[in-house]
């Protein structure tokens, strides 16, 4: 009887090997085609780039952009920063709102500045009951032309590239955020960047230099 | 009658933790490292092998159960899973650690801590009655003994 016992054990074990295995490789990890390029910092042929799915009412991505900094100061030239959207909706009401908001200011050169203001002004806005007021005053802030906003925030192609950009990041394994990929390398929060961050940059650089 | 009731739970508690733990592994490791990180009560060189580990050991004990396969070693084996996460959960609840969503089953169900908490105690309570009782009726256990 134990032998009929360890030998189902094994056929379960093998099966439920095979099973993920499988699904594993059917669901891939190809990251082409999400870029629309408005969304990127750093040296353009630079050999590293960092691409980050974030959410601009995900106190976790806050506390990620000082380790980011700390490592484009330590790799200026060889380092470039691509944002993604990955707004969580059910937990951060305004997450899509801002991310829209976001992806206008890209379309007039000037996303990186309203993504720091949104970034240092996210526990204001998280927590009141309408917070589009507090993003029309940052729009004002960074100078953005409100008329083109406007018409830009009515473009369903707006939504489409947050929606694109998403669910590429979920295609890719990205469930929380920021999920960061080093030159395809998966790190998960701000810890994950703080740990391994700078050794995969150099991991990389080194591969480049080499090639 | 106390026969379907056990059937039910069996069912139950092995259909939730190999979901669990199939949710984990067919998503990047890292995703369940980033949340075993944010309980903050281990040590950076564990977390891997165990983010690597406990989801298939979920999915294979939670199949065998379900199964009714060794019912009352993988009933007692999840009941250790249950009371442990129970602690976490507690802890971290206690210490008011900013996890705002449990961490699992990956992506598949988002759960509050507060939630996971009350999903694992009823867990807990069922993984005890199974180690005591076990379950036969529609199981692998039984056919392989006769």
């Amino acid at each position: 009887m134990k032998k009929r016992h360890f030998f189902t054990g094994c056929i379960l074990v093998i099966f439920l090997v095979c099973l993920v295995s499988f699904v594993r490789y059917t669901k891939g990890t190809s990251s082409a085609g999400a870029s629309d390029n408005l969304k990127v910092k750093g040296a353009a042929n630079a050999p590293v780039t960092m691409v980050l799915y974030s959410d601009f009412q995900c106190p976790a991505c806050k506390h990620a952009l000082p380790p980011i900094e700390e490592l484009r100061a330590q790799f200026p030239s060889t380092l470039k920063i691509e944002f993604r959207h990955y707004p969580l909706e059910r937990p951060h009401k305004w997450a899509l709102m801002a991310a829209t908001f976001a992806q206008c200011a890209a379309e007039q050169g000037k996303f990186w500045e309203f993504h720091d203001k949104l970034y240092a002004s996210q526990e204001i806005w998280s927590a009141v009951g309408d917070a589009l007021p507090i993003f029309a005053g940052l729009v004002q802030e960074v100078g953005l032309d409100s008329q083109r906003l406007e018409s830009c925030i009515q473009n369903p192609e707006t939504l489409k590239q947050i929606q694109k950009e998403r669910s590429l990041g979920t295609k890719q394994g990205v469930e929380s955020t920021p999920t960061i990929f080093i030159n395809g390398h998966m790190l998960v929060g701000a810890l994950q960047l703080r740990e391994k961050g700078a050794g995969i940059i150099t991991e990389e650089l080194k591969k480049h230099s080499a090639s | 009658m106390m026969e379907f009731l056990l059937l039910f739970m069996r069912l139950i508690l092995g259909g939730v933790f190999a979901y669990s733990g199939y949710s984990k592994l067919i998503a990047p490791v890292q995703n369940f490292v980033a949340a075993i990180e944010a309980y903050q009560f281990l040590n950076p060189p564990f977390i891997y092998p165990i983010a690597s580990i406990l989801p298939w050991l979920e999915l294979t004990f939670g199949v065998f159960l379900f199964l009714g396969f060794l019912t009352r070693l993988s009933a007692s084996l999840l009941n250790v899973f249950s009371i442990t996460f129970v602690t976490l959960l507690t802890r971290s609840i206690i210490l008011k650690l900013p996890i705002s969503e449990c961490g699992c089953f990956g992506s598949g169900i988002s759960l509050a801590p507060h939630q996971a908490l009350l999903l694992d105690i009823g867990l807990f309570f069922l993984a005890v009655c199974l180690s005591i009782f076990s379950s036969r009726l529609l199981s692998l256990d039984k056919r392989l003994s006769q």
